[in-house]
């Protein structure tokens, strides 16, 4: 919220300045003001009531009771240009799970050439092929991203500076993005760490139909986390035997990095789209190594998108491994769904999954609260999943 | 489901009729270099940038018409590849204009402009950038 502040004030001083030349009335009637929004609206119901099926990071999900939690959000975004180079961008979000709501997006944004633009402030960082507008459903033919690649990653947003070059090559584009400044990360069994110094690039390659990239992310973490509750005892107390629980805090510090390849086509009506991914740790890669792909396939008929997936995870259950301490775990997850553009500017999409967390807690369950603190919930054997939801966008 | 492709097919026949009964032209200003069919789909779906982009009303026949010819997707694919690009900030959508007249006159008015009118609404204040057959 300060950065967005600081945006503000700078923003509100660069409108000053060329306002003792004229009059500041005519320089901020030709702001450019756009004010826009997306949102989902969405309801999920399982098989099971042995484990809480989520998205990303969320504390809770849907089990055979429905859930409206796990895909529900709403974003408005502003934007102001203020000349051909330069703009600022600012996004809130909100979910049921971030209680303050979540600025994914706040920066001003300089294009000093058609081909160069640099963005300071908050953005999301390009750690997937699809991570800028994973939130916005409507932009995407998928109900929900496969989780064993896109709940991989802890790092998400940046407080830094972004710098992208594009290039076109015979008819086509290169596109060179490079980034580098502070982040948290967020992962469910260990709460919040800092993330500083992260830094990474992308690079693309965009013709007509198809898309191709490699990204590389990489942090410094840090943090004291809570690793579990000891069982002190039994002690003997006039009420009897009983057990304490004390808390066991760790300093942690670590290199997280990430890096991934994808392919997204788009030709006539045929949607195909892939990925693979790796999440690695320098000093803990038993709690945090894991690769992450799937593949994507759907055809367009008229309104009517229908698409099937297949993702899988493995984790890496070498170097210090513990099924309890892991930040994810393996998970297969066969997918069918449809996009239906019912609306002119709404969707409704449904999706059946078939999650297989092959004994694990896998990586689409909320961990539970126990004595010994958060533990990853395991399902009895495969989850169904169905899900419907309505994205917009305004 | 056949009758889905059956309106699908209709939609497509209709969609050709029209563009038949009057020819699409991209127009710039004097000064433009002309375009092609790749370089307006580039710069209509937000791949490249450089140029201030015009749209017509989403309910004018032209518009679904001139997004089908150049980059073969229909409206509502239009509209989500722009909400990837709009709610990342990464470029400014089309400035949807209320008719031809419209574009052509904002066109005739700033070099770096280009717009799309039907073949026959073309006059000497613009130049013909790409003819959409």
């Amino acid at each position: 919220m300060r950065k967005v502040i600081a945006i503000g004030a700078l923003l509100s001083a660069m409108t000053q300045v060329p306002a003792h030349a004229q009059d500041a009335g005519s320089l901020l009637s030709n702001i450019d003001f756009s004010l826009t929004g997306y949102g989902t609206a969405g309801t999920v119901v399982t098989s099971t009531d042995s484990a809480q099926f989520i998205r990303g990071n969320e504390s809770s999900g849907a089990t055979k009771s429905p859930a409206e939690n796990v895909d529900s959000n709403l974003g408005v975004q502003a934007t102001a240009r203020f000349t051909s180079w330069l703009a600022a961008t600012a996004q809130a979000e909100y979910t049921k799970d971030a209680l303050t709501g979540v600025v994914p997006w706040a920066y001003l944004k300089l294009d000093p050439l058609d081909s160069l633009s640099l963005k300071l402030g908050r953005v999301e960082m390009p750690i997937f092929a699809i991570s800028d507008s994973l939130d916005v459903g409507y932009a995407n033919v998928w109900l929900r991203p496969p989780q064993e690649v896109y709940a991989l990653s802890n790092l998400k947003e940046l407080n830094g500076a972004e710098l992208s070059y594009s290039l076109p090559v015979a008819g086509t584009h290169l596109s060179l993005t490079a980034y580098a400044g502070d982040t948290v990360i967020w992962t469910q069994r260990y709460g919040q760490m800092n993330g500083n110094d992260a830094r990474g690039g992308e690079l693309k390659w965009d013709t007509q139909w198809v898309t191709l990239r490699a990204g590389y992310a990489q942090a410094h973490v840090d943090g004291n986390i809570l690793i579990e509750n000891i069982p002190v005892g039994p002690i003997p107390t006039p009420l009897g035997n009983v057990t304490a629980y004390v808390p066991y805090n760790y300093y942690v510090e670590d290199i997280y990095s990430f890096e991934g390849f994808g392919a997204l086509v788009d030709h006539d009506n045929i949607i195909a789209q892939a990925e693979w991914v790796k999440r690695y740790s320098q000093n803990y890669p038993g709690t945090v190594n894991a690769t992450g792909w799937y593949v994507l396939g759907g055809y367009r008929f008229g309104t009517l998108a229908p698409y099937l997936s297949f993702a899988k995870t493995v984790k890496d259950h070498a170097d210090g491994y513990t099924a309890s301490g892991t930040l994810s775990d393996d998970q297969s997850t066969a997918a069918v769904g449809v996009r239906w553009d019912a609306f002119k500017s709404a969707d409704i999409k449904f999706q059946a999954e078939h999650v297989n967390p092959e004994g694990t807690g896998g990586v689409s369950f909320a961990f539970i609260n126990s004595p010994l603190g958060l533990l990853p919930a395991t399902p009895s054997g495969s989850v169904n999943v169905f899900s419907v939801t309505v994205d917009f966008i305004f | 489901m056949k009758k889905t492709l059956y309106i699908v097919a209709l939609g497509q026949l209709l969609l050709a009729a029209a563009a038949h009964a009057d020819d699409l032209v991209v127009i710039g200003n004097a000064a433009s270099s002309p375009l092609t069919k790749e370089q307006v789909s580039d710069l209509y779906l937000g791949k490249s940038q450089g140029m201030k982009l015009l749209d017509q009303p989403a309910a004018a026949p032209i518009k679904a018409a001139f997004y089908q010819q150049v980059s073969g997707h229909d409206l509502s694919q239009v509209k989500a590849t722009w909400s990837r690009l709009i709610f990342t900030g990464k470029a400014q959508p089309p400035k949807e204009l209320p008719d031809s007249a419209a574009v052509k006159k904002a066109v005739a008015a700033d070099a770096k402009t280009i717009g799309y009118v039907e073949k026959g609404a073309v006059d000497g204040s613009v130049k013909v950038l790409l003819d959409l057959k």
